[in-house]
């Protein structure tokens, strides 16, 4: 038999699905074993790479090792597939011609990790790191560690030294193996060391690929949270992820990998991480600003770099004008903020309400060239920062601070947050560009107006009659059902004010009550035609008074608000005991109910959270209720519109 | 149906000379064939060549521009008294503005 070699072309070939009489060889990487007793490989002809799926009769022979990562085979017969844009091939037949020794792998870290407890997890995590490296041809490689020859693995591809090259003594940089695997080691082991070259970066993740592969620092690692999915306590580790290209971006471990990695990862290190699913981001749970997260799977090769420059890695500031600030207002993200230093407050201390504990604070107010200017508060070692250097600099300083949240305290102002960075003059045109502006314009700090000033809906630091709902917003009913009872502080109301329509009316509900005319008060039937309130007193001529719930709908959502008397009365267009008669008279009644539908109303709805039962739930009341006058309603939404530009 | 017929006020109308417009009008006077109307924002603009009768205060004419005062109209509706004038004058330039321009007029 001729001697196996490769004939760089052949894939080609095979992909334009030429005839091989006497079959073709190609060389074997990349074995993983999938459902059933089939194998997934990466063929290579030496130049190019093809899928392969090696058919159930030839486990036996990857079990046994003579079919191995690097080996040789020479396929007689195939059948080749397209699945998506990528050709697979199907070998039905095949010869192992040379196997698997001392050639150069294309692959590299083949490297076992050994923080996995059980060896079979610990294999599957060296094949699924070679299946994924098919990708690029010509890695340089890395020095390789076989197991131990006390793994009881069946599947381990490569058992007898596949790569040939000699086992441990090229490996001055990797983790020391403990040599018993099977235990658990007392402390955790480190992580072992990656060396591979090229990265994706994370600007280019997206959700239709998985074998991706970044280099990257933690820049953040959340405390290991536990949440209650489907019955199951899952732990959770949520990561921030920094590139050389100043991109963050989120991740996510779960359940056995969380706890893994949470003790592992060490926040400020750089990693190099390595297949992983990537989805678009939950802008609800996610503090970053990123189109995209990523969920890691039990599949995901996390490693040390070995490189661990971090000089590059710095989170990509994106200042945003102060005047579009408003817009940010109650976003989860947070954002960056960079202005001309106008006032100082003093340092201050806060007592915190949980233990009495003083948090210090201070105030700066900082303006840029939209002329607006806002005030950044600092809090803890932040609100000390520069305070030397700081003093007297007004107007002559530019102070940048990272990672701010937004609120809508005072119309609209900022906040530091534990990861805020605060720049004194931070290098770089735009802050040169800001003090030239400054003095040239011969800007003063009262030439600054407050962004907040204007806002709509500014809650204020004195904000008393909360009667007073904001006409200032457009509140639809959307807003009313989203009131949700956290959003309600204790038992504060919360007044909306909504243009709407009565779509519904059940009328199987008690929609009015007998009362004392005078003051409204119940009274109870005594018999003989005689009405007593709760305390006894007696009442001639009790009157109707209207209790009605009504389903309110406008074009964003519906919201089932109760009305009392007076505004029962204007949506019915009847007393409460005119509607009564109506009942009992048994027509008319549906009729009337009718027409009070599908008219707009001006509402003012009042919303407050309520305890039913053990259960915490808001109610809606209609707080007060206006015939619709188009015309000043036209005119206010004109007023609303006008503000967004 | 190949361009849109904007909605205009005097102002806006100079943009359109010659092309089919929609103008909403109070009526000033209607004289033999001629109509003197003002427009949503305070312009007086004359509307020729209607033949339906004019009837109420105020109108929806669509017509076309043939000079800056003057509106040559195909067809009218009356409207009820229930119509404010600067509301619709207000419609007229946000929908003319270029960030909402293209919800209307596309």
């Amino acid at each position: 038999m001729a001697t196996a070699t490769l004939t760089p072309g052949d894939v080609l070939r095979i992909k334009e699905k030429h005839d091989f009489a006497n079959g073709v060889v190609l060389r074997v990487s990349g074995l993983q074993e999938v459902n059933g007793r089939k194998h997934r490989c990466i063929l290579s002809d030496g130049s190019a790479n093809i899928r392969g799926i090696l058919a159930s009769q030839f486990a036996d022979l990857v079990g046994s090792g003579e079919l191995s990562n690097g080996c040789l085979v020479k396929i007689k017969t195939f059948v080749t597939n397209s699945v998506g844009n990528e050709d697979v091939l199907l070998v039905t037949d095949l010869t192992v011609a040379a196997p698997g020794n001392g050639s150069q792998p294309m692959e590299a870290d083949i490297a076992l990790t050994c923080h996995n407890a059980t060896p079979e997890a610990s294999s599957k995590l060296a094949e699924g790191k070679t299946a994924g490296l098919g990708h690029w041809a010509k890695e340089n490689s890395t020095p390789m560690l076989s197991p131990p020859t006390d793994f009881k693995a069946n599947k381990t591809p490569g058992q007898s030294g596949p790569t040939g090259r000699t086992p441990m003594s090229l490996t001055p940089m990797v983790t020391p193996l403990s040599i018993s695997m099977e235990k658990t080691s007392l402390t955790p082991p480190s992580l072992r060391i990656s060396d591979r070259k090229s990265y994706h970066k994370i600007a280019q993740l997206h959700p239709y690929d998985s074998n991706w592969c970044i280099k990257a620092k933690l820049e953040r690692k959340a405390p290991l949270r536990s949440m209650n999915i489907r019955g199951s306590d899952v732990k959770i580790l949520t990561v921030d992820l920094l590139d050389d290209t100043g991109q963050m971006v989120q991740g996510t471990f779960w359940r056995g990998a969380a706890e893994r990695f949470a003790e592992q990862m060490v926040e400020g290190k750089v990693y190099v991480i390595h297949k992983f699913k990537v989805k678009p981001a939950d802008k609800k749970y996610s503090s970053v600003k990123a189109d995209y997260q990523i969920d890691f799977t039990d599949s995901t090769d996390v490693s040390e770099a070995a490189d661990q420059d971090t000089s590059a890695m710095n989170a990509a500031v994106e200042i945003t004008p102060i005047d579009l600030l408003p817009r940010r207002v109650g976003a989860r993200a947070p954002v960056d903020v960079m202005g001309v230093v106008l006032a100082l407050g003093s340092l201050g201390t806060v007592k915190r309400k949980a233990d009495s504990s003083e948090l210090p604070r201070r105030d700066v107010t900082l303006g840029d060239m939209s002329c607006k200017s806002v005030v950044v508060t600092l809090w803890g070692d932040n609100a000390h920062a520069f305070a030397a250097q700081l003093e007297g600099q007004e107007g002559k300083a530019v102070l940048q601070v990272t990672h701010v949240r937004v609120t809508d305290f005072n119309g609209c102002s900022v906040s530091s947050l534990t990861k805020s960075v605060v720049t004194l003059n931070p290098a770089g045109h735009a802050a040169t560009q800001l003090l030239t502006w400054y003095s040239t314009a011969d800007m003063s700090p009262d030439r600054f107006t407050p962004v907040g000033q204007d806002l709509p809906g500014t809650r204020g630091i004195s904000n008393g009659n909360g009667a007073v709902p904001s006409r200032e917003r457009f509140f639809t009913l959307k807003d009313v059902a989203g009131v949700t009872p956290e959003s309600l502080l204790d038992d504060k109301a919360n007044f909306q004010a909504v243009t709407a329509c009565v779509a519904m009316i059940n009328s199987e509900q008690q929609m009015y009550y007998l009362a004392n005319p005078e003051n409204g008060r119940k009274v109870v039937d005594q018999g003989g035609g005689q009405y007593a309130e709760a305390d006894g007193r007696v009442v001639e001529r009790p009157e109707h008074r209207y209790v009605l719930s009504v389903k309110l709908a406008d074009h964003t959502g519906e919201a089932v608000v109760q009305l009392f008397n007076k505004e029962a009365e204007a949506v019915v267009g009847l007393k409460a005991d005119e509607l009564a008669a109506l009942k009992d008279a048994g027509s008319g009644f549906a009729a009337a109910l009718r027409a009070a539908q599908w008219r707009p109303w001006s509402v003012v709805v009042m919303s407050k959270a309520r305890e039913y039962n053990g259960e915490r739930r808001v109610r809606h009341t209609a707080h007060k209720v206006d015939t619709l006058d188009w015309v000043t309603e036209g005119q206010r939404l004109i007023a609303l519109i006008g503000k967004y530009h | 149906m190949d361009d849109p017929t904007p909605r205009v006020n005097f102002e806006i109308m100079q943009r359109y000379h010659g092309r089919k417009v929609i103008l909403c009008c109070q009526i000033n006077q209607v004289d033999n064939g001629q109509v003197r109307v003002v427009t949503p924002d305070k312009g007086e603009v004359t509307v020729v060549g209607g033949t339906a009768p004019y009837e109420g205060r105020f109108a929806e004419v669509v017509g076309t521009v043939i000079n800056p005062n003057t509106v040559q109209e195909i067809e009218h509706t009356n409207l009820s008294d229930n119509f404010s004038l600067d509301m619709y004058n207000e419609l007229v330039k946000l929908s003319h503005k270029d960030a909402y321009i293209g919800m209307f007029y596309a």
